[in-house]
């Protein structure tokens, strides 16, 4: 094995395989004019292919080694996996970036790392196949890096300098469980990586707002930044988890926090589950947080203290209106936005668009399921123009056997959408 | 080739714009209904791009389905448009909907092979959009790659795209593009090596990537295969995550002798299947244990670890350091011997994780039974075992691991890493080797 120079197809396999634990994959969110180059970028993201596990293919996602340093219990790239290893060089990885974007396979390039040398350097070959890409190739099309755990600020600052996105991993939501599982890394350290991309975010928005924003002004992560949460490798409660994102997202005004089902690794370590990645929890973890973002819950509201863990056959939200009954049922022709997001059934776009119609008429049942509301469980919780028979359940023991659970299969469920949209 | 700067799509739309014009000209896909109004006339300005696109809608009532709109706007105005129950206003926006969803698809999937023509560089595709939507979604490709040369065809017409600008052609009828491009090979190893085979959800990914679009793109052959295979792997992997030893420990096993009873009954992986069983072997009482990786081919003939040429190896620098081969319990991490067959040669063949947790219940009686001052793991599947975690033995060789329980836990090479290792390393190896065994030999 040694001696012989491994082909590049051969590295694409071994790199692209330890890439694939990560979830995100998303390319939207940024804008770059075509620079007399190869590719632009357009704000909304393309699916390029979708795997039979039901994600999309969006980005080359791959990493620059998976030689590592380290020793997270949760990774395959972990140095006690003897996993085989690959390296790419800074020139290889350009080179299929390009090759694969102008055959229209792939929107860009997502680019991750094992740990090889020291932090520095990893990132410091990582930022340069970001400015080969930008500066060589006036190369437009979207660049997410992964800040390496412990890169210096110069480098994590010259990432986002010609990158969409940077992203730097919490991985396990509990700062106890990383001292176990990955002494290497702590949460202070990332959420210190985290609060200089913000800077850096900040200042690049301040300057474009500015009344005289310079010409040669420098875009910095138009695309923000985002994190990746493991489910189901700990003990960790939803609560838990939901907590943690959502202070994310405060603190460091993150676009995404990414949900990942841990997936048993080859040559695992015995501590950690062997069974199938727990999608249903991953699937309902995506709903809560879309709550919680768009919806006006709480989290508190969703993974409450005495049941800290979400239902997997239920929706949270119609959890949430069968523990609140005494709040329905909402009158769909008068209520306020606020209210009529909390029905079960009922998604953000319906909203608007039950919104805009009431302007015109008095809605009816049959005027609902035409603007794609799901009835099937917003019947029971609404007034229309008409005498709703449902009703009568509110206040009933039966609503509960009404609202049959949904299978926790996975297979007969769309989870792989829910990841990109969230949508419940 | 005919080469015109203006799509059909646009003709036709231009066409049913003007209405007088287009009652004489031979028109392209169908006729339109004749009505009084002219749309020129009566279709807001801010309508017209929406208007456009419906008119790439593929159905037999597109231009009937755009009078009627014209004919509701010249009478009420277009305000009925923005209402989400209007009849009319949601078949609007429905074809609207299917009309961005068949752009968006195509930017997705159309695929570019690279190919020379006359000595020039130039990138074909074939695409099969649901509508006639040729004309709109080539405008991205337009943005993103201005300086290369490219065409897509379909079999409506096809765009070429050269120095910066688009012309169309009659349509494309061929069924397949037989275009060698030898990008698509590593593509397609990407498309395989990217994908989670344990999360399989063929339902989520055909709808979004529908099968009509298969058979324009490279990756599309693997799906079948790739789904059969993982349906494979997940049906192993959950057998092989429940297997476990435990259910033949007998609840009160309070002897070594009691698990060499038990032990010929196991069936907690499938190797015992394959060949006998070797119990470990030695002084109950030891305050020294040591931990091998499973039996080999004499150790499984005559039922006793340590036997075979490792094991002799073993035995003989144990004694060169002073200690003496009766005084320990020696044992092994999986008790069945795993194997290859090569002719007649039974090839030794390494555990997976998954049966090291399977036998480790074995394991961890005995080091409950005997409780010995010091383990040796002989190599990283013992490690393993008794710790619960990989170790690269090449790092941690020499050191104590941490332990959980009363004892201490020092980890070494496997004897036949020594008589396995290159000629320049052998001696290293075998020096390092004798002082694992000295320290483990001096604290017990
Ligand atoms: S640092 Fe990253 S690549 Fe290395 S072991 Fe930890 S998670 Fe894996
Ligand atoms: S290797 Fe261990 S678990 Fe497997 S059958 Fe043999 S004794 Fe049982």
């Amino acid at each position: 094995m040694y001696g012989i120079k491994m082909q590049i197809a051969e590295k694409l396999a071994i790199l692209a395989d330890a890439a694939k634990y990560d979830a995100s994959c998303a390319s939207s969110g940024s804008k770059r004019k075509n620079m007399g180059g190869m590719g632009n970028t357009e704000g909304m993201g393309i699916c390029h292919s979708y795997t039979p596990d039901g994600r999309c293919i969006s980005l080359l996602k791959i990493l620059l080694t998976n030689h590592c340093l380290y020793d997270c219990t949760y990774c395959v790239n972990r140095v006690s996996s003897d996993v085989k290893r690959a390296q790419f060089t800074v020139e290889e990885v350009v080179n299929l970036t390009l090759q694969f974007y102008q055959r229209n396979y792939i929107e860009g390039l997502f680019l991750s790392s094992g740990v090889m040398g020291s932090a520095d350097a990893t990132m410091e070959r990582m930022v340069s196949v970001a400015r080969t890409l930008r500066e060589k190739h006036l190369f437009g099309g979207y660049i997410h890096l992964k800040a390496v755990a412990g890169a210096s600020k110069e480098l994590c600052r010259a990432a986002g300098l010609w990158a969409d996105r940077v992203s730097a991993n919490i991985e396990l939501p509990r700062s106890e469980d990383l001292v176990k599982l990955a002494p290497a890394k702590s949460h202070a350290e990332t959420e210190l990586t985290m609060s200089i991309l913000k800077e850096g975010i900040d200042e690049a928005k301040a300057e474009a707002q500015s009344k005289n924003p310079s010409k040669f002004r420098k875009s910095f992560a138009p695309a923000g930044q985002s994190t990746q949460l493991i489910v189901g490798a700990t003990e960790a409660s939803d609560r838990h988890i939901l907590g943690k994102a959502v202070s994310l997202y405060d603190t460091y005004r993150l676009r995404r926090v990414y949900y990942t089902a841990y997936s048993p690794i080859p040559h695992a370590d015995l501590s950690l589950p062997p069974e199938r990645p727990p999608l249903m929890r991953e699937h309902r973890l995506y709903q809560a947080d879309w709550l919680v973002r768009y919806y006006g819950f709480q989290v508190q509201e969703l993974a409450t203290e005495t049941n800290p863990n979400l239902d997997l056959s239920r929706d949270p939200k119609l959890c949430w209106a069968l523990q609140n009954r005494a709040l329905f049922p909402v009158d769909i022709n008068v209520a306020p936005r606020e209210n009529l997001l909390r029905i079960p059934g009922l998604g953000v776009r319906t909203v608007e668009r039950i919104l805009k119609a009431r302007r015109f008429r008095k809605l009816t049942m049959q005027d609902l399921s035409r603007m794609g509301a799901s009835l099937k469980k917003a019947k029971y919780f609404i007034q229309v123009r008409e005498d709703n028979p449902f009703l009568k359940y509110v206040d009933s023991f039966g609503l509960e056997a009404q609202l049959k659970p949904e299978p926790v299969q996975l297979s007969l469920f769309e989870t792989g959408l829910s990841a990109q949209t969230g949508e419940v | 080739m005919e080469l015109s700067t203006i799509s059909k799509t646009r003709t036709a739309f231009n066409d049913w714009l003007n209405k007088e014009a287009a009652l004489q000209s031979n028109l392209l896909f169908e006729s339109f209904s004749s009505e009084k109004v002219i749309p020129k006339d009566v279709l807001p300005r801010k309508l017209k791009g929406d208007a456009y696109a419906i008119s790439c809608y593929r159905d037999e009532t597109r231009w009937s389905f755009l009078d009627r709109v014209c004919e509701r706007i010249s009478k009420e105005g277009s305000r009925f448009l923005e209402d989400p129950a209007d009849r009319d206003a949601i078949e609007w926006t429905n074809r609207l909907k299917a009309i961005r969803r068949d752009v968006h698809k195509a930017h997705a999937f159309v695929r570019f092979k690279k190919t020379t023509e006359e000595g020039k560089e130039i990138f074909i595709a074939w695409h099969r959009p649901q509508h006639l939507t040729t004309d709109l979604f080539i405008r991205l490709f337009c943005r993103r790659f201005p300086t290369m040369h490219w065409m897509i065809l379909t079999a409506d017409e096809c765009a070429h795209f050269e120095n910066g600008k688009v012309q169309f052609s009659k349509a494309y009828e061929g069924q397949s593009l037989e275009i060698e491009d030898h990008w698509e090979e590593n593509w397609r190893t990407y498309y395989s090596s990217i994908y989670n085979p344990a999360r399989l959800m063929v339902q989520a990914m055909k709808k979004e990537m529908p099968q009509w679009h298969w058979q324009t793109m490279p990756e599309s052959s693997l799906i079948p295969n790739l789904i059969r295979q993982s349906q494979n792997k997940i049906h192993t992997m959950a057998q092989k995550s429940q297997r476990s030893a435990s259910p033949y420990i007998p609840t009160f096993c309070q002897s070594i002798e009691k698990i060499q009873e038990s032990l010929p009954q196991c069936e907690g992986c499938s190797l015992h299947a394959h060949c006998r069983v070797t119990p470990g072997k030695g002084n109950s009482k030891a305050s020294l244990l040591f931990v091998g990786e499973q039996p080999g081919d004499e150790e499984e003939k005559r039922g006793e670890p340590f036997i075979g040429p490792a094991g002799q190896l073993l035995r003989k620098t144990w004694e060169e350091v002073g200690g003496n081969w009766n005084d320990l319990y020696v044992t092994n991490a999986l008790k069945h011997f795993k194997y290859e067959l090569r002719g007649k040669m039974r090839l030794h063949k390494r555990p997976g994780s998954d049966e090291v947790a399977a036998c480790r219940p074995w394991l961890q009686k005995e080091l409950e039974l005997i409780s010995p001052k010091v383990i040796l793991c002989l190599g990283s599947t013992a490690a393993l075992s008794v710790s619960g975690r990989l170790w690269p033995v090449e790092r941690y060789r020499g050191t104590w691991l941490p332990s959980a329980g009363q004892s201490r836990i020092l980890l070494t090479y496997h004897p036949a890493a020594l008589l396995r290792a290159p000629d320049q390393k052998k001696q290293e190896y075998e020096r390092d080797f004798k002082n694992d065994l000295k320290l483990a030999l001096s604290v017990a």
